[in-house]
This record gives structure tokens, C-alpha cells and sequence, in this order.
């Protein structure tokens, strides 16, 4: 996926990513089986690498394990929703905010099936997607985002949003955080029958029955070892692995679902510019937000460290592989539409505003009529035409 | 003995068949669905149209030969049913609209109409509806075609005669481009 494809294979790149989710929650459940073997192993030295005891041992602890989880994270969902303190978008308060949701669905082919919308009261501009697959997926975006995004892209960071349904992201993340916890807490088991199953060993109660388990004793005394520092690094590597290069994949998804790269790359400028951090969130769920919300924005040293093992690739880096992919036509150095709270002092000219323009390639084309924007709900009456009546 | 793997090869190759077919009439019912989309997107601008006239009638009552354009070319597009001779009616509607949105900018009061301005917003909601269902009807279409061309679904594709789908095209870039409903 880090090859720069052509935008005519974004559905190709699509599959890449679905396939991608799929072998990663198959290494998770791998993972996870590998640990269970390991500690299964530690309490029943000798049978360990008698398949006809282990692979059923295994296989059932496992299947208890991410079974647990998995029901633990049906309710991962609403639990994203309450850390975020988001609460049900309403058409009368927000009509803008569904129109173009509404757009964004229709483009996405899902206006039968559509996400749910939430809103969370956070002055910073920023939005999520959470939920276990199409038919029950939610998408929230904070108040912030409303206020400064215009129209435009608005409909871009929704079409993000949603793009990560689509791909297949938000299960992956959702099971693939699941995993990585599970692998964790059985890091954590197999330190804990390390301290209890060694003593026991050692103190030879059963040392008698042990005859032969000296090797397999140095064996998983290793393995076990290994396992507990490495399966929690593991496990944090699936959460990156679920992150870093969806992002960038959702970004392009969303271009090309609207067909408007420049409002998608707009939006990410904006949001670049912008410094106000996110008030309420945790960090399980992080990874789920339009842009990271942590401290990674400042220059101190603490922020660039932060940035190393941060779950986003940076705005940056998004805004470069955008234009990248669309080449052409994109410009980085539009100068962006005001907000929508903005007194508009002339109607731009597509020219100027670099807005919807851009997707469409010339939109002022000689001897077309010259259309100025046209007013939103919420802003002022814009100011009277340059022309008298004809 | 060898009965039961020429059963167990019939077997296989039934259920690699009837999933190939699923797997085509799937596509196919995915475009039907996307046409559908774009025809209530097209009569929500159908049914726009009149009261927009009605509105920038009231202020630009001389600019007869552009409200005669938009209603014509609406009659046109409520006539046809085909996808091509629909696009292209469509098309026409979309250069007339763009027209009519144009003059109105040369009428200040009719700009600070409250009336016209929500009209406004909803014939832009409107056009990036119709364009989006357009888009995503393309791209079913584009994903049936791949599927009834590609090399074992081909098979099945001509031996239950799956048709093919015509595109919606869009013909010019002033088309792409009109009208700007744009709110920045």
C-alpha cells in the first residue's frame, strides 16, 4: 500500500485494505493462540508439544479469549460514543450538517444503510467513526468542526469519516484493539504463572512427575520470557498497523467518493492551521479521531517523542500524498474559502476560492457565465452584485 | 469409490458456479438499486424547478427566453427513461439551470430573497445529490461490467445472459462545471 497508485485504482487499493484487515486479524488470533500455547505450555510442560492435548487446549482458550473480547467490544462502540461525550445529532440544529451527509451517503452508495450522527460540544474541529460494521456504524463530529468547516469541507472530513466504514477500518480497529488487549492481559498471566508455576516446579512437590520436563521446563521458560516482552509490543504494532496507512487510504476513498480532492485537501490545511486541542478524550480511543488529539503539536522535545509513536501520520504527510495522488488537480496554494461564521466580504470568484473548483478542473471556461457562491444558511446577505440590473 | 470423487467434482464445481452467478446478479442488483437513487434525486430537482422559476420570474419577469429554456428542458428529462438520452436531457436542465442561476446574480434583490436563498441551497444539495448518485452509479455499472468481463464469471455471464449497462455520462466539462452551488 505504499506504492503511489494511479487514482483510477482506488476500489483496487480498497481490496488491498480489506485484505489487509483480514490478514490482520488473522495474525491477532494467531497471536493470541501462540500466547495461550505458551502459558497452557507452562502448566502442562510434558503435553505441550503433544498435539492430541495441545491444539484442543489452545484452541478452546483461545477461542474463550477472543470470544470474551469481542463481546467485551460489541459495546466498544458505544463506548468510543461516551468517552467522547457524544450525544445525537438534530436535523432542525444542524440542517447543513445533514445535507451533506446525506451527499456523502448518496456518493457512497450507503443512503439506505447510513451511519448514524452524533455531535460532541468541543470547540476543536475534529471527528470519528466507530461502530462494528455498515449497518451499525455511528460517525461524530464535534461542534467545532461545524463552526469552522465550510460547506465544503465539511462534506470532505464526513466522506473521510465514512470511508473508513466502507473500508472495512473500523472493525479492524475495533477487534484489532480488542486483540491487542487480550494479547496483553495474557502477557500479563503467563509473568504472573511464571512467578507461580516456577515456584511450584522448584519446590518439587510434584517434581517426581516432572521426569523429562527439564528441556521443555529451559523451553518455555524462553519462550515465556520472550512472550512477555514482546507480545505487548506486538500487540501495540497492530494498533499502528490499523492506523497509519488507513488514513491516508480513507482521505483518498473520500476525494473520490466526492470527487473533490481540493475540498478534502482544503480541509486538512485548515485543520493543520488549527491549534485547539480536543478536551475530552481517551486515549484507547485515540486512534479513532479525524486528526490525533494529543500533544503532538508542539516543538518542545516531549511532543516530537510524541510524534514518533503517534497513532496518525501527520497532517503534513496526508496533504503531500493527497495532492500526490491528484495531481493536477489539486492546489496547495489556493487560499482556503473563509468559514462559514465569516463576514464574506465579496463573493469569490472559483478562481480565488480554489474551493469546489479544483475537482472539476476549469470551471471558468470563456463564455461561461461566472457564478459567485452562493449563500449557506447561517451567513450574512451577501453584499450587493458589482453589475446594475440589465 | 470413483463415483464419489466424480460426485464430490460435480459437487465442487455447482457451488463455484451458483456463486459466480450470485456474484453477478448481486452486481447487477447493486446497479439497478444506484439507478434508482438517481431517479429520486432527479425528481427532487424535477420538482425544484417550477418554484425556482416562480421566484426569479417574480424579480427578472424579461428574461423569458432562460425560464422557456429550464422549463423545456425539464419536460424533456421527465419524458425519457433511457440512460443515455436521460443523461444527456439532464445535462441540458443542468446548462439551463446554470444560466438561470446566472442571470439572477444580476438581480440584488432577488439575491437577499430569503426565499431564493433557501431555493439556492436546495438546488445545490440537489445537484451534489443527482452528481453523487450519478458517480455511484457509474461505479456499479463499472463493477457489473468487470465482473461479467472478467474470466470465469464471463462464462456464466453469457450463459445466462446478463446484459450489459449503459453508462451516465456526464459529455462536456462546462456540464461538470455548471452550476457552481458552491456556498463559499
Amino acid at each position: 500500500m505504499s506504492r503511489t497508485p494511479e487514482p483510477a485504482v482506488y476500489d483496487e487499493l480498497q481490496r488491498a485494505n480489506r485484505r489487509a484487515t483480514r490478514v490482520l486479524l488473522g495474525g491477532s488470533v494467531f497471536l493470541a493462540a501462540v500466547m495461550v500455547w505458551i502459558i497452557a505450555g507452562w502448566f502442562l510442560r510434558d503435553l505441550a508439544f503433544d498435539p492430541m492435548v495441545a491444539l484442543p487446549v489452545t484452541g478452546l482458550g483461545t477461542v474463550v479469549g477472543l470470544g470474551g473480547t469481542y463481546l467485551a467490544y460489541r459495546s466498544g462502540p458505544s463506548l468510543a460514543l461516551r468517552a467522547a461525550k457524544a450525544r445525537p445529532a438534530v436535523r432542525e440544529a444542524h440542517p447543513q450538517l445533514f445535507n451533506v451527509f446525506d451527499e456523502v451517503c448518496v456518493s457512497a452508495g450507503i443512503a439506505g444503510t447510513k451511519p448514524k450522527l452524533y455531535v460532541v460540544d468541543d470547540p476543536a474541529p475534529n471527528a470519528f467513526a466507530t461502530g462494528l460494521k455498515l449497518e451499525d456504524s455511528h460517525v461524530a463530529v464535534t461542534t467545532g468542526l461545524i463552526e469552522q468547516l465550510p460547506r465544503y469541507e465539511l462534506r470532505a472530513v464526513l466522506a473521510h469519516e465514512v470511508a473508513h466504514i466502507l473500508n472495512d477500518d473500523i472493525r479492524a480497529v475495533t477487534v484489532a484493539v480488542a486483540t491487542a488487549g487480550l494479547v496483553a492481559l495474557l502477557a500479563d498471566v503467563l509473568v504472573r504463572s511464571m512467578w507461580l508455576g516456577g515456584g511450584r516446579a522448584r519446590g518439587g512437590g510434584r517434581g517426581g512427575n516432572n521426569s523429562g520436563g527439564g528441556g521443555a521446563q529451559v523451553i518455555f521458560l524462553v519462550l515465556g520470557l520472550l512472550a512477555v516482552v514482546l507480545a505487548p509490543l506486538a500487540a501495540q504494532l497492530i494498533r499502528f498497523a490499523v492506523s497509519r496507512q488507513r488514513e491516508y487510504l480513507a482521505d483518498a476513498t473520500a476525494a473520490d467518493l466526492l470527487r473533490d480532492p481540493q475540498s478534502m485537501v482544503n480541509a486538512l490545511r485548515r485543520l493543520e492551521a488549527d491549534r485547539t486541542e480536543i478536551k475530552r478524550f481517551e486515549v484507547a480511543t485515540a486512534h479513532l479521531w479525524f486528526e490525533e488529539p494529543n500533544e503532538t503539536k508542539g516543538r518542545d522535545r516531549g511532543a516530537k517523542m510524541a510524534r514518533r509513536f503517534a497513532t496518525h501520520p501527520s497532517i503534513t504527510e496526508r496533504i503531500e500524498r493527497l495532492a500526490r495522488l491528484n495531481a493536477g488537480t489539486v492546489r496547495l496554494d489556493a487560499p482556503l474559502p473563509p468559514p462559514p461564521g465569516a463576514q464574506r466580504p465579496e463573493p469569490p470568484s472559483p478562481e480565488a476560492s480554489g474551493g469546489r473548483g479544483g475537482a472539476f478542473g476549469p470551471l471558468h471556461l470563456p463564455g461561461m457565465p461566472e457564478i459567485g457562491g452562493f449563500p449557506g444558511s447561517s451567513p450574512p446577505p451577501p453584499p450587493p452584485p458589482p453589475r446594475p440590473p440589465a | 469409490m470413483e463415483w464419489l470423487i466424480v460426485l464430490a467434482v460435480v459437487v465442487v464445481l455447482a457451488v463455484i458456479v451458483i456463486g459466480m452467478y450470485n456474484k453477478l446478479v448481486r452486481a447487477r442488483v447493486r446497479v439497478d438499486e444506484a439507478w434508482a437513487q438517481i431517479d429520486t434525486q432527479l425528481q427532487r430537482r424535477h420538482d425544484l424547478i417550477p418554484n425556482l422559476v416562480e421566484t426569479v420570474k417574480g424579480y427578472a419577469a424579461h428574461e423569458r427566453q432562460t425560464f422557456e429554456d429550464v422549463t423545456n428542458a425539464r419536460a424533456r428529462a421527465l419524458q425519457v427513461s433511457q440512460p443515455g438520452e436521460l443523461a444527456e436531457a439532464e445535462n441540458q436542465l443542468t446548462q439551463a439551470l446554470g444560466r438561470l442561476l446566472a442571470i439572477s446574480e444580476n438581480y440584488p434583490q432577488l439575491r437577499a430573497d430569503a426565499n431564493f436563498r433557501q431555493l439556492q441551497e436546495e438546488l445545490a444539495h440537489t445537484e451534489n445529490l443527482v452528481a453523487g448518485s450519478r458517480g455511484h452509479y457509474n461505479a456499479s455499472v463499472r463493477a457489473y461490467d468487470e465482473t461479467r468481463q472478467v474470466f470465469p464469471t464471463s462464462v456464466i455471464a453469457g450463459a445466462f445472459d446478463f446484459e450489459d449497462r449503459e453508462y451516465f455520462e456526464v459529455e462536456t466539462v462546462e456540464v461538470r462545471a455548471v452550476p457552481d452551488v458552491s456556498f463559499e
